[in-house]
């Protein structure tokens, strides 16, 4: 085991840490978390972050990073997430669609898309999810009919974060009817700012919304086909088998621990003969989760990713998340279930957003359940 | 941050893996089992080469920790019952005692594979952090109180005999076979070789003393470090072997006609159980990482991931028994034997809630810094 980070990954999380604390950063973070009913989008901190290469760090500078690892990519997702900075735009724009379109793009495609999400001035989404299909993806019925040299998408997607200000989605589709459902399947990538595609909100119990995006006929040529015609599914197999090194959730998990724990110490809680074991056990918990993130990462940097880990890393990392999130309220009483309108509000309603946040963790990039049951299969060779 | 092995912990996995093969591991696994239905006396003589054979292969004084844990999960998965790990502990505690011949002297001798048996508790509950009073002859020459659950005491070499005494913690090493020492063996849940001893007037074979500086109080809170890093890798192997036990029957078992593995209620239970086994491996290792870096002091990390690893490991026995049904009660079953062994193993240092309990004022610490995202 090695767990010092080296000199260079030590300086990096520095200096992006000296950024995201400096008055400009914590007034926007401070201004978009006071918002009542407001959502962050495209913040100023990301084209900050974009100016300097750090937001895609691990990109090739041609496409706006610093040619950088995985782990340093890691390191600033996890600052971000510690400082409080709405993270969703950049788990989505760069973690997933700009990972699909760095391993299956064409270079055109990459040249096209990706420097303006990696220097902060633009977003993609995912429409993946439909309204009778989840976990089931293969399942979807969204259709690209054949339309001269080209494709016209008509569909309904559901559940899907910020399109309604994103430039571009990564869209699933059926081009084929095939005996075997995971075949036949072909992703694009679709303007979403273009007549063709509504956008509306689907509120939720989370502070940002779901969009419920209809696709009414909006064409897409060969050019806009992400991967193989009909080889959809390998492409979103294997970019949500990478993403899912549960960074993102142990971050979290991290970030509600740390305000919970001072919240503890602030009102001697941590003394109390109940919760402070309980924050002992909860401690160990969340450093579990982060070992688990980091093995993933490291795998992944060193080109040797395991699907059983990542689903290990990403179960846990998120279950955690979610047990502190809860934890809060025992903690805290009624308290606890003050929102950040409210003054006496402990650490500014953090534990109130994270209750109804963390319930999207074991949902979003493959449930829990998806998770077990990639363990369980690949993992241990039962069910099969 | 890497998680993966060194070279050299990479050989010894495999040197143990060798040792403690298919043919090796069934014997073992019933080593010390005093079932009153077995066919098999129990045979110190055997237990007594498995150790000399595990310390030939490095099991002693100078291995690092993270070794030590990795070794400790085989020992744990094979359910291995003997004076190893007490004997780590002991030596370690010696290795901080003042520097002399006695001190070199007994450190050869656990390096030839001498046995010492722990004796610090006198009851069954507490962490031994404080560990039981003892009191000292007038001559200073004998020891007088009692201790419990001091395991395989016939065949120990030497006990190592932890207690307060006038305000300070001292150890004594005694001989189990010394006059005034007496050893009933205790009727206890895990069948195995526990024994509540008696000292009465016994003679001291060797006082540990202390060169001055740091006190052996102190000196016995490290050990306790480390020996909690070394039982809570023994109990993550000891839930992997027990893991493996259920998921091998689950496949071989069928019912309503189809494996029980078949099943996604049984299946993705275990899938869990998998994972969280995983992340508890990983905290445990990562805190013998922290106890070898020079000035590595993982004391909260060490009780932390004791009690996770012990918690871990009972609810592992008890879905392997699950998954087994009624045939896992039967003798013939090595689940029944998982599910009683890790119900001792996880209280013989303390249990998660004591562990826990003592260590919470440590996480204020934590608040010095800043938290979890202060390192990767």
């Amino acid at each position: 085991m090695e767990l010092e980070p080296t000199a260079q990954q030590r300086e990096f999380r520095e200096r992006i840490c000296a950024l995201l604390c400096s008055d400009e950063v914590r007034a926007e973070v401070a201004a978009v978390r006071g918002a009542r009913g407001g959502e962050a989008g495209l913040l100023d901190v990301y084209r900050r972050l974009g100016e300097r290469g750090w937001l895609a760090v691990n990109w090739p500078e041609e496409y706006g990073g610093l040619g950088g690892t995985i782990q340093d990519k890691a390191i600033l997702t996890e600052e971000l997430i510690a400082h409080g900075v709405p993270d969703i735009v950049h788990t989505l724009s760069i973690d997933i669609v700009g990972l699909a379109l760095m391993m299956y793009g064409t270079d055109a495609q990459k040249s096209r898309l990706l420097p303006r999400i990696a220097r902060g001035e633009g977003a993609a989404s995912i429409l993946f999810s439909e309204p009778a299909v989840g976990s089931d993806l293969a399942a979807l019925e969204t259709r690209a009919e054949p339309d001269g040299d080209g494709w016209r998408i008509h569909g309904r997607k559901v559940y899907s974060m910020k399109s309604h200000l994103a430039d571009f989605a990564l869209c699933a589709a059926r081009t084929s009817e095939s005996e075997v459902k995971y075949h036949g399947i072909t992703l694009f990538v679709v303007p979403l700012k273009t007549p063709g595609v509504l956008v509306d909100p689907l509120w939720n119990l989370g502070d940002e919304r779901f969009g419920d995006v209809t696709l009414t006929g909006i064409r897409v040529t060969e050019d806009d086909v992400v991967g193989e015609v009909d080889g959809g599914w390998e492409v979103i197999n294997s970019v949500l088998g990478l993403e899912r090194t549960g960074v993102e959730f142990e971050a979290k998990a991290c970030r509600w621990f740390d305000v919970l724990l001072r919240h503890a110490a602030d009102t001697g809680l941590l003394d109390h003969p109940v919760h402070g074991p309980r924050l002992v056990e909860l401690d160990s918990w969340v450093r579990a989760a982060r070992l688990l993130a980091w093995r993933s990462v490291t795998e992944l940097g060193d080109h040797a990713s395991d699907d059983v880990h990542n689903a290990m890393a990403k179960l846990v990392t998120s279950e955690v998340a979610q047990e502190v999130a809860q934890a809060q309220l025992d903690l805290s009483g009624l308290d606890g279930a003050l929102t950040r309108h409210d003054d006496r509000a402990p650490s500014d309603g953090t534990g109130e957003a994270a209750y109804r946040d963390s319930v999207g963790l074991t949902l979003a990039s493959g449930t829990s359940e998806v998770m077990r049951s990639l363990i369980a299969s690949t993992g241990l060779g039962l069910l099969a | 941050m890497k998680t993966t092995l060194s070279p050299d912990q990479r050989a010894l996995q495999e040197q143990l893996g060798e040792f403690l093969d298919e043919e090796l591991t069934p014997l073992v696994r019933r080593m010390a089992d005093r079932s009153p239905h077995a066919d098999t006396e129990d045979n110190p003589d055997i237990r007594a080469m498995i150790h000399q054979a595990l310390t030939d292969l490095g099991l002693s004084a100078g291995l690092g920790q993270e070794s030590w844990a990795i070794a400790a999960e085989q020992l744990g998965d094979v359910l291995y019952q003997g004076t190893l790990l007490d004997t780590a502990a002991a030596a370690e505690l010696v290795s901080r005692t003042a520097a002399g011949s006695a001190r070199d002297e007994l450190l050869a001798a656990v390096a030839e594979g001498t046995r010492i048996a722990l004796a610090a508790r006198d009851t069954g509950t507490g962490t031994t952090a404080d560990p039981a009073p003892l009191t000292v002859g007038p001559d200073g020459n004998t020891v007088t109180g009692s201790r419990s659950f001091v395991g395989f005491v016939p065949e120990a070499d030497r006990l190592l005999v932890i207690g307060r005494a006038g305000g300070t913690v001292r150890a004594a090493l005694v001989r189990p076979d010394a006059p005034g020492v007496t050893a009933r063996r205790h009727e206890e849940l895990g069948r195995g070789e526990l024994y509540a001893v008696g000292f009465a007037d016994a003679p001291v074979d060797t006082w540990l003393e202390t060169d001055g500086g740091t006190t052996l109080a102190e000196i016995w809170r490290t050990v306790l470090d480390g020996a909690r890093v070394r039982q809570a890798a023994y109990l993550v192997g000891l839930g992997q072997g027990a893991l493996d036990l259920a998921v091998s029957y689950a496949k071989s078992r069928k019912q309503f006609g189809k494996p029980l593995g078949h099943q996604q209620v049984i299946a993705l239970r275990l899938a869990d159980l998998t994972a969280r086994l995983d992340a508890v491996r990983l905290v445990v290792r990562a805190a013998a990482w922290e106890a070898d870096r020079p000035a590595g002091a993982p004391r909260l990390e060490a009780a932390q991931a004791l009690a996770m690893a012990a918690e871990t490991a009972r609810k592992i026995a008890a879905e392997t028994m699950q998954v087994h049904g009624a045939y896992g009660m039967t003798e013939d079953s090595d689940a029944q034997l998982f599910y009683r062994r890790a119900a001792v193993e996880s209280l013989r240092l303390g249990s998660p809630a004591e562990l826990r309990s003592e260590v919470a004022p440590l996480l204020k610490d934590r608040l010095t810094g800043r938290g979890h995202s202060q390192s990767a």
